[in-house]
């Protein structure tokens, strides 16, 4: 042995950096990946997209402080609260009925489409749709459906 | 077993058992917030109400007992659970999706959640957030006073700094009489950290890490944090965001076991990693060692794993400068030069030195590479230098050199000695338990030291025998109980051999005559007797103090006669105990790198043992020992060794008298090192092999208590680093082995077969948190408490073993001073793992030495300024530091240090006879001023909790809680 070497070459190294062969083992092993990722990426920059979301990432701060001043709190509470009450009444109805009425409003708004291009409807007319079964049914659930809210209205509660 | 009812239901549970844990048992949910088992019950929360027998009480604070009718679930307790929670919640403020603590294990967060708790009204604190300390922060505001930490501080690892002032408005935990962390007497063990039960107090490592938005500025955080709770005052929603927030955190935070690379209590956590960034060290309820508890080194040391100061390459030596090489070309060039050396020299020219933080697995390969491979039993580890002695003295009383028990063990007896040990500082984890079982359970405590340290102050007698002279106060000691007739008459009768002839052998030592050579006073002695006889059990505890000295190996054996006439070997909460200072000197030594023991403690001369290990490596063995690491020494200097290769121990700052190790490294042909740094020693050697940290690698390691543990691997090794064990096997390989282990599972497995000890040891038997105490059988069954049945002799019976003392020889009068030396709490041997953490030099940034006052008077010494130390081998530069703490012509100088105060430039090679273990506390110095007109600057910063005054409590006294006009009864 000569004398104690104090310095060695590698000295400036990052402790967290991977070493080249890392590297190299990381890129082969997630080729398709990155390739993939390669796409992502040029797509979002050609919209502007990469930029944006660059921007937006590094002004954190500032993009959270305008976002809590201008969005005012009480609106989403209100947004969220009208969400919840329409999530509420969505889960009391009945799965069956509502397939059904989901099955009936295509073919009605075909209807109502057709009905469009017609002539302007008198009162004998009137009556004598009214006895079309189709058309009897339809009134018949329309005036149940009122019967209903009027029930559950501010005035019933 | 008892039954009893809850919610209508007859069940069991063990009688006794905490009413609370036994309704967890049984899978009824109570909401506590409080209540960690190690701590007992705190009483603080009050969500655990429960009616028992028709009252409201705390489930935390009722023991089971048969016939209890328990309810659970009546309106009232619900309620009254609800209402403790929100008093809980108004000190609390919950942003969970900003929060680091919410990572599964925020216990406030998980009990909100399941009581589906909607509403909160927090009420901030008049209190800033304390971050004065380099490790943790404590926040106020988010503190909910349950009192754990000041229960783990003040009972758990008694370090005595916390408590909650409950006369305060509103209350808040203090540190001291009040003033902030870092000038607190805090230790920074961290379990304050680990115990909190929410984000008050956490540790920095972590904290703006582990949520995904944590990092935010603290302005934005409060915006964001207003703002959600005007837009969001129901808190179902949040609930959820926080949850799938807090899931997400799992794809890139991992939590892995391992053991601590420091002492050898053998404490072990998980370390949460993020990559290679480490987040936080969380002790689990189930480490086997430490439970809870942690000290500042394992809790927050870890700087030096991803120090831009590691070694990441080969180097090779090319005249005066170091080039990097790639492995092949490192580990051919290793395998040429030592083929070349052990070819021209034969093998036992070659020295192997086994790192002591390696595994058990590595140790293994080491030895195994010395033997199979070099051909020579010139293999040792740094057992050497510290506790090579205990294990002589063990060895020739009760036949194994181990500890004879558990920590447990220790805990449990009534009486401990501890013996040249400052545990507190070198084993800090250990000495929480003796300071837990004195300070709760009345445990007795005898302390010889010439220090006045931390376990001395405790203690119930405290001597302070003259350095070396601690044989003769055990051996008066010991001639007290067989003259007063207190020896436990039917032990020795059935179970040791040699009391007559041990018994003419105390005859010198008379009370007067050892108080004379000693300096302790008769009666200290004679009440040290006293208690001995007085205590039921007893377990000596020692450590460098006794063993560091020329009658080492005889200091350790009279501790282990002593412990015989008393009878205190062979049962449960007895013993002595050698405290190991590394993490797996123990079982690096267990697993054969010592020069006269092949794996489990096989005599190499021992022709049945050589043909167990020759028949499993296929190759024959050479059948005398061979060298210790400090005779290699020697060795090197007479030109019987030629190369060396030194695994992870800087043996230039480690062995006494660097002078002469750095002249026997300047002539060796031949020096390969493997090390995390560039070490002192690695700056000398031709071949430095870049090694992985313990957090790098899976394998086991050995506590002091025998203990068996797993470490997994928690990260790669850094950069090019590689484990001990892949570089062992490739010079192996290189030198024509042709080892193939599939990895560190398959080494054990051959362990097992070569030796008996470790018959049963596997790595599926050691899965997590598991352990296992050798010996260990074929099946798996280990063996807590030695000599239960007998002793490992062939009759089964200990031996007593006579001594004789004598004085050391006189030293030039100009070295009127006794040198001591030793660690402390902070640092770790030569610094090299604890320089790199700037939090631990932000507490002690150098070595200094201590100086008694009236010597700094006598001497003209202040305070802060440099001193020279000079002894017959060399001189040192430190900074003095004048406290108490010493007496009379003692020195202590902290041996953390690389350069200028390294001690080992004081020391002289003269060893223990038997152990070869240097003297490195006989040392006699000189004292002088250095440089009395330069500015004179404090070597213990006002960061430091040295010298400062502990702030002992019973606990948490949640008495004064109750009394406080605010506090509300349950129920009440």
């Amino acid at each position: 042995m000569a004398r104690p070497i104090r310095n060695r070459p590698n000295a400036r190294r990052v402790p967290a950096e991977l070493s080249r062969d890392d590297l190299v083992r990381e890129i082969e092993r997630s080729g398709t990946a990155l390739v993939a990722a390669l796409a992502l990426v040029r797509a979002l920059d050609e919209h502007g997209l990469l930029r944006l979301a660059t921007d937006v990432v590094t002004e954190e701060d500032r993009v959270l402080a305008v976002l809590t001043e201008r969005v005012p709190a009480d609106t989403v509470r209100r947004a969220g609260e009208n969400l919840r009450a329409l999530l509420s009444g969505l889960r009391d109805l009945d799965p069956d009925t509502v397939a059904v009425l989901a099955a009936a409003l295509p073919r009605g708004l075909r209807e109502a489409r057709k009905a469009e291009r017609d002539r302007a409807i008198g009162w004998l007319e009137l009556a004598t749709t009214l006895r079309d079964p189709d058309v009897n049914r339809g009134l018949r659930m329309l005036l149940g459906f009122l019967r209903g809210v009027g029930r559950a209205g501010p005035a019933a509660r | 077993m008892v039954r009893f009812r809850v919610d209508g239901t007859l069940r069991e549970a063990d009688d006794g058992a905490v009413l609370l844990e036994a309704l967890r048992t049984l899978g009824t949910d109570v909401p506590s917030l409080c209540y960690v088992p190690s701590l007992g019950p705190l009483q603080t929360c009050d969500a655990c109400l429960v009616l028992v027998d028709g009252k409201l009480v705390r489930a935390c604070a009722v023991r089971v007992r048969d016939g209890l009718d328990v309810d659970t679930t009546s309106p009232i307790v619900r309620t009254q659970q609800d209402a403790a929670l929100q008093t809980v919640l108004h000190s609390h403020e919950l942003a969970c999706t900003l929060c680091d603590k919410n990572n599964g294990d925020c216990e406030l967060h998980n009990v909100a959640l399941r009581r589906n708790v909607r509403r909160q009204e927090f009420r901030p604190k008049p209190y800033a957030i304390d971050d004065s300390s380099p490790f943790y922060t404590y926040d106020p505001n988010q503190c909910i006073l349950c009192g754990r930490c000041v229960a783990a501080c003040q009972t758990l690892v008694v370090n005595e700094v916390l408590h909650v002032d409950w006369t305060l408005s509103p209350p808040r935990v203090v540190w001291d009489n009040g003033v902030d962390v870092d000038h607190s007497s805090c230790v920074s063990c961290g379990t304050c950290a680990s115990v909190c039960p929410v984000d008050a107090m956490m540790e920095k490592s972590i904290r703006g890490k582990a949520s995904h938005f944590s990092h935010l500025a603290p302005e934005s955080r409060r915006r964001l944090v207003a703002w959600t709770k005007e837009a969001a005052p129901d808190l179902g929603p949040l609930w959820a965001a926080s949850e799938v927030e807090a899931a997400s955190r799992a794809a890139s935070i991992r939590r892995t076991k391992t053991v601590c690379t420091f002492c050898g209590v053998g404490c072990s956590f998980e370390v949460w990693t993020r990559g290679r960034e480490i987040l936080k060290i969380q002790p689990r309820p189930e480490s086997p060692a430490n439970g809870l508890a942690t000290c500042i080194k394992g809790k927050f040391g870890w700087e030096f794993v991803n120090s831009p100061n590691r070694l990441t390459t080969p180097l090779v030596r090319d005249g005066d400068r170091f080039v990097e090489r790639n492995w092949a070309e490192a580990i051919g060039h290793v395998a040429a030069r030592l083929t070349s050396i052990r070819e021209r020299y034969g093998p036992d020219a070659i020295g192997v030195i086994a790192t002591c933080t390696g595994t058990d697995e590595e140790a293994y390969l080491t030895q195994k590479f010395a033997r199979q491979v070099l051909r020579t039993h010139n293999i040792d580890n740094c057992a050497r230098y510290c506790q090579a002695p205990a294990t002589t003295g063990l060895l020739r009383t009760v036949g194994i050199g181990a500890d004879p028990g558990t920590i447990d063990d220790i805990e449990s007896a009534d009486l401990v000695i501890t013996l040249g040990s400052n545990t507190a500082e070198s084993h800090p984890v250990l000495a929480s338990r003796v300071k837990r079982a004195h300070k709760l359970r009345g445990q007795k405590l005898i302390v010889l030291d010439p220090r006045r340290h931390e376990m001395a102050e405790r203690a119930d007698l405290h001597l302070a025998p003259r350095p070396g002279t601690d044989l003769l106060v055990l051996s008066a000691v010991a001639k007290l109980l067989l003259d007063r007739g207190w020896e436990d008459r039917g032990f020795l009768d059935g179970r040791v051999n040699g009391l007559e002839a041990y018994r003419a052998s105390l005859a010198p030592f008379t009370v007067e005559f050892v108080a004379a050579e000693s300096g302790v006073p008769p009666e200290q002695i004679v009440r040290f007797a006293e208690m001995v006889h007085a205590a039921r059990s007893v377990c000596a505890l020692w450590a460098m103090g006794i063993t560091q000295h020329q009658n080492g190996s005889d200091t350790s054996t009279a501790i282990c006669n002593l412990l015989l006439v008393s009878g205190n070997f062979g049962r449960p909460a007895t013993g002595g105990y050698p405290l190991r200072g590394h993490c797996n000197v123990q079982g690096v030594s267990d697993f054969g790198c010592l020069p006269a023991f092949l794996p489990g403690y096989q005599k190499v001369d021992d022709p049945e043992a050589r043909a167990r290990v020759e028949a499993v490596w296929g190759t024959p063995l050479p059948t005398t020992k061979g060298l210790t690491s400090t005779e290699m020494v020697d060795a090197i200097l007479d030109g019987r060794i030629r190369a060396l290769w030194i695994l992870g121990e800087d043996k230039l700052l480690a062995d006494a008298d660097e002078a002469k190790v750095t002249e026997a490294f300047s002539r060796l042909e031949f020096l390969a090192v493997n090390e995390l740094f560039l070490t002192r020693t690695a700056e000398c050697a031709d071949v430095v092999l870049p090694a992985a940290a313990s957090l790098e690698k899976e394998g086991t390691f050995v506590s002091t208590e025998r203990r068996l543990q797993r470490l997994y691997r928690a990260m790669e090794p850094l950069g090019d680093a590689r484990t001990d064990g892949e570089i062992v096997t490739a010079v192996a390989n290189a030198m024509g082995a042709g080892w193939s282990y599939a990895g560190p599972a398959e080494v054990l497995d051959e362990a097992a077969r070569v030796a008996p000890v470790f018959a049963g040891a596997r790595f599926d038997r050691l899965p997590g948190f598991a352990s296992l105490l050798w010996p260990i059988a074929v099946d798996g069954t280990d063996t807590p408490v030695l000599h239960r049945e007998r002793f490992a002799f062939p009759d089964g019976k200990a031996r007593l073993f006579p001594l004789t003392w004598s004085r050391p020889k006189d030293v030039p009068a100009e070295f009127d001073l006794t040198l001591d030396n030793g660690r402390l709490l902070e640092h770790f041997h030569w610094g090299n793992l604890t320089y790199e953490d700037a939090g631990i030099v932000r507490k002690v940034p150098s070595t200094f030495v201590e100086i008694p006052p009236a010597l700094a008077r006598e001497r003209g010494v202040q305070d802060g300024e440099f001193v020279r130390l000079v002894s017959p081998n060399g001189a040192v530069k430190a900074r003095a530091v004048v406290t108490d703490r010493v007496a009379g012509t003692t020195l202590f100088l902290t041996l953390h240090d690389r350069g200028d105060a390294a001690v080992n430039r004081l020391t002289s090679d003269v060893r223990d006879p038997v152990a070869q273990t240097p003297d490195y506390k006989g040392v006699r110095v000189r004292l002088e001023r250095f440089a009395p007109d330069e500015p004179r600057v404090p070597a213990i910063p006002l960061t430091s909790p040295r010298g400062k005054r502990r702030y002992p409590q019973p606990g948490v006294n949640v008495d004064q809680k109750w009394a406080r006009a605010d506090y509300r009864r349950p129920g009440g």
